[in-house]
């Protein structure tokens, strides 16, 4: 068990904009969802990005965990029968501790709804008939096509693309184009500076709006990295023989990326909270001639906000509970287990730590990742591996914990406007969450000025990087993995 | 494309005890139920086995393709909402070609169903409370439990196994006793050849009826190896600067194993066919707290012989194929077997291509057949270190290889020749996608046959497994180590 090793003293109370807790971030939760890959989300994003002077807020959602390369063409996709949604409230909108459940509808939801197609089912070959050089050529057997449907919070709904296309998985020789000197026996390509540098199926799949959006949805990296193993080995000390050991390395995700114009939104000068759902139909009637019926409402299956809640936070009697429900139900229903975390117990936190924790449950109840739109652009994370883009200076994978922070004009946050560059203010492609957590879990938020566990150097863990580096321009997250080269840890 | 090495002349025809093409074995078959990995079949398994001077025909069903080991104790389990079923079916009740429906239901039908409970559901440890000393302690919160039901002969009903426990799946620290020197930071323990020698888990979660049947449920190690990444990525030569490669290297699979005494199908003086099916309620409702799974059960996933949904028949009815009956092999799928498209893809003689006769007598219908009437199987081992050998003779081309059994109650290729391996049966080891490759390069129709290759054949270049297979019950291999485990 670590204990603390110092405590680094800030001069403001961090109020609702620190996190806690350690497991994976949402790659094995609750005993439902972890039946259906396909709607099981791992983890959500959002943070400000900038592009052409426009300012975005950058929303992602990915779903199917531990999708091994190579394996899975026809197994890995989004599914036809799933409706992912991605949610954002600001202003009267925006649920509360307080005011749980707003009277108006957040501010805009966007629906994704994809639809599988084949150019010819006469084969046994469902993926790939050949080396794809364009996404949707003739090679590229199974294309996904989806749309995204804008809801605002008046009910409004506008289509905002339509048959926008999925490129092809990362298979190897077939899709060539993915990896190093377009040679499907080398790894996938590193993370790259500019949109010029962007493999050509990634960059044939961006689509840009009338309005100004951007959207990118298809099998990427996963771009969480940790532990998952010691964790559920109830080993703390993430020592021994066979680590470090990050458990995510070599495993791709399906992932959705929206660039939402801040005009969107109503402008910058505002918190915005994020979350994403997947739901499926009311009823599902199977048949045995292979026509299934499915009717009924959309029910949600699946939720998430900030990384970790369910897994590190919420005891097996409510997992399943907590993504059915609604966030507006959280203060009601889960606020008890942000106050008295479990987690802080097993991770031996001292007493006074373990109950009381009005500063955790600031972060989570309810569960929607809240970003400051008034910051400049977050820092990215780009990739120390050879030929990856390197970070932006002054990115640190623990945020705040290392120093990085935005300026808000909108909050006063710990003095001046300085709010966390990176999760709990937001959450970007690598940000080191189980650690950020595990430190915030450790530490005392609730005096001021707050006990902070560790330095900028704290490594609860022993992972501090992703298996690739990540895109600094959109879509951001990485090159999906190369299935016929890549390395599991 | 590998060309015809050589030809060995077997004197008497294969007729239906040879099989054809390749592809993953069933991990990532038609698109319906690769979304639903827990009722997903992976493998079927079906050999003559011994023990004790009693005769079994030993079947397996494994579920849950690629689980990572170490990173789903809460999501790599049987599914409490599906029910698993291996059917045995022998004499009148077996289906064939031309007589697909029978007018009796199979010999016995195996029904498993399973209960998922927690000790303590107020934790968020939902797997490992701590270190587990053995099976169902204190320390194993999630635990599954299962009933095994045979159904048959027609509708008589009786319960083999009521409260049998699923061992803890392989973490490392908290599982110890799975691992080399029962130390979790080692890797998993090697295939042994004595029940004494099986890991304390495994070996209490073996449970005997008073029939005599055994059964066994849990994470296993994935006894299936081929090169799936090169079949997918149309690399037929399976070569490059990455290669060999063993897709399945480093994962494990849910198997059930059930050891089925001989006398219960009646005796040994006959074949058996075996299949396996997953099946789902009709009707699933959604609520947002409850919801309701009602109605009958609806087959959405089966299986019999490796790599038939796969690898011969087409998208446009693989769907159809999981949630169609056994009867309706013939009318729906014998077109795919008598002219393969992998045959084309593997580049085979024009005259190799079509009216695959004896390709369809292996495939429709789509079950595995078992000759009782020989000694038992040989059993694969591993080359590891510390891994049992394999039985001598054993080989994993099986009758491609000369390794053959004596049956007494069909000639065979002759003297009651028949193979030691798959099309006979299915063992763990049998090198399903070098076999399937060989026999659709070689023409089974001629007397004497044509067959490529020869025993030293290696399509794939993977050869065997990563761990090597238990020689006793439960056969398949202990699950890797979450903590220690190594992909290709």
């Amino acid at each position: 068990m670590k204990t603390t090793k110092s405590f680094r003293v800030l001069s403001l109370a961090l109020t609702a904009l620190l996190p806690l807790t350690g497991n994976a971030s949402s790659h094995m939760d609750a005993p439902l969802i972890t039946l259906d890959p396909a709607a099981n989300t791992t983890d959500v994003y959002a943070f400000v990005s900038t592009q052409n002077s426009v300012k975005y807020l950058t929303v992602a959602l990915a779903v199917y965990p531990h999708e091994e390369p190579g394996v899975g063409p026809n197994r890995y996709n989004f599914d036809d029968n799933v409706l992912y949604r991605i949610r954002v409230a600001t202003g009267a909108s925006l649920p509360t501790a307080a005011i749980p459940k707003p009277k108006t509808a957040p501010t805009a939801t966007y629906e994704f709804s994809f639809k599988t197609s084949y150019k010819n089912k006469n084969t046994i070959a469902q993926s790939y008939l050949g080396v794809i050089n364009t996404v949707d050529d003739a090679s590229q057997n199974l294309t996904q096509r989806y749309s995204v449907k804008k809801i605002g919070s008046d009910n409004k709904a506008t289509m905002l693309f339509i048959n926008a296309i999925v490129p092809p998985n990362n298979q190897g020789l077939t899709t060539p184009l993915y990896n190093q000197g377009n040679n499907g026996e080398n790894p996938a390509k590193e993370g790259v500076a500019s949109t010029a540098g962007l493999d050509t199926y990634t960059a044939a799949s961006v689509y840009t709006s009338l309005t100004g959006y951007q959207v990118f949805a298809g099998q990427r990296d996963d771009g969480f990295y940790a532990d998952v193993q010691s964790i559920f080995d109830l080993d703390f000390s993430f020592a021994g023989a066979n680590k470090p050991f990050d458990s995510q390395a070599g495993f791709n995700v399906h992932t959705i990326v929206l660039n939402i114009p801040i005009s969107e939104l109503g402008g910058d000068q505002k918190i915005a909270g994020v979350w994403a759902e997947t739901s499926r139909q009311t009823t599902t009637v199977l048949k045995d001639s292979s026509v299934d019926t499915r009717s009924g409402v959309f029910v949600q299956v699946g939720r998430q906000g900030n990384p970790l809640f369910c897994e590190a936070l919420l005891p097996g009697l409510v997992k399943d509970a907590y993504n059915r429900s609604p966030v507006a139900e959280d203060v009601m229903r889960f606020k008890h287990y942000a106050t008295a975390p479990e987690l802080a117990t097993i991770l031996g936190a001292p007493l006074d730590r373990r109950v009381n924790r009005t500063d955790i449950a600031g972060i989570f109840i309810p569960d929607i990742i809240k970003v400051d739109l008034s910051t400049a652009p977050a820092r990215l994370a780009g990739g120390s591996s050879i030929g990856a883009a390197a970070s932006d200076a002054g990115f640190h994978r623990l945020g705040i914990f290392g120093g990085d922070t935005l300026t808000s004009t909108v909050q006063a946050g710990f003095g001046g406007g300085t709010v966390p560059g990176g999760w709990p203010n937001g959450r970007r492609f690598g940000d080191d969450v189980v650690d950020i957590a595990v430190i915030a879990l450790l530490s005392d938020l609730r005096t001021s000025p707050p006990m902070i566990f560790g330095d900028a150097t704290a490594d609860v863990d022993r992972v501090t990087g992703n298996d690739i580096g990540y895109n600094k321009v959109f879509p951001y997250a990485a090159t999906p993995l190369n299935g016929r080269t890549h390395q599991h840890d | 494309m590998k060309k015809q090495t050589n030809r060995l002349l077997a004197a008497m025809l294969l007729a239906s005890l040879l099989p054809p093409s390749s592809q993953a074995s069933s991990h990532m078959d038609a698109p319906l139920i690769t979304l639903d990995p827990a009722a997903n079949t992976t493998d079927v398994y079906a050999f003559v086995t011994t023990k004790n001077l009693t005769k079994y025909l030993t079947v397996a069903l494994s579920v849950y393709p690629h689980e990572e080991p170490g990173v789903g104790p809460n999501r790599y389990n049987f599914d409490d909402r599906v029910l698993y079923r291996i059917h045995v079916a022998t004499g009148a009740t077996l289906p064939t070609a031309a007589k697909p429906k029978p007018t009796a239901p199979p010999t016995a039908t195996y029904e498993f169903s399973f209960r998922n409970t927690f000790k303590t559901r107020s934790t968020i440890a939902e797997s490992y409370i701590g270190q587990i000393g053995s099976v169902n302690d204190e320390a194993q919160n999630l635990t599954q439990r299962y009933t095994v039901k045979r159904i048959g002969p027609g509708t008589t009903t009786t319960t083999l196994f009521l409260d049998a426990i699923v061992p803890p799946n392989n973490q490392g620290l908290v599982t110890p006793l799975y691992n080399q020197n029962d130390d979790g930071e080692n890797r998993a323990k090697e295939g042994v050849a004595s029940h004494a020698a099986l890991d304390a888990y495994t070996k209490s979660s073996i449970f005997t009826s008073a029939f005599g049947y055994q059964v066994f449920a849990g994470q296993r190690d994935d006894g299936f190896y081929a090169d799936v990444q090169s079949i997918f990525d149309l690399d037929f030569g399976f070569t490059g600067p990455n290669k060999p490669f063993d897709s399945q290297g480093g994962f494990n699979v849910h198997t059930i194993v059930l050891n089925i005494p001989i006398e219960e199908l009646g005796g040994d003086q006959q074949v058996a066919g075996v299949w396996a099916t997953t099946c789902r309620r009709s009707t699933t409702t959604l609520r947002p707290t409850g919801g309701a799974i009602t109605g009958s059960w609806v087959q959405v996933g089966r299986q019999g012989n490796p790599l038939f949904c796969e690898a011969i028949v087409p998208i446009v009815d693989k769907d159809l194929y999981n949630r169609g009956a056994i009867a309706n092999d013939p009318l729906r799928f014998n077109k795919y077997a008598l002219a393969p498209e992998l045959a084309t893809l593997l580049g085979a003689q024009v005259d190799r291509r079509t009216n695959r006769t004896d390709l369809a007598g292996i495939f429709i219908p789509d079950i595995i057949k078992v000759d009782l009437s020989t000694s038992a199987a040989r059993l694969a081992g591993g080359t590891q270190s510390n891994a049992a050998a394999a039985d001598g003779g054993f080989h994993r081309l099986g009758i491609f290889g000369g390794d053959t059994l004596i049956s007494n109650i069909q000639t065979g290729f002759g003297g009651g020749t028949v193979p030691g391996g798959w099309p006979n049966g299915r063992r763990f080891g049998d090198d399903v996608v070098d076999i399937a490759v060989i026999a659709l390069l070689s023409d089974l129709r001629t007397s004497p046959p044509m067959i490529f290759g020869s025993p030293t054949t290696d399509i794939d270049r993977v050869t065997e497994n990563d761990i090597g297979y238990n020689k006793v019950f439960p056969y398949a291999a202990t699950p890797l180590n979450g903590r220690n485990h190594q992909h290709d």
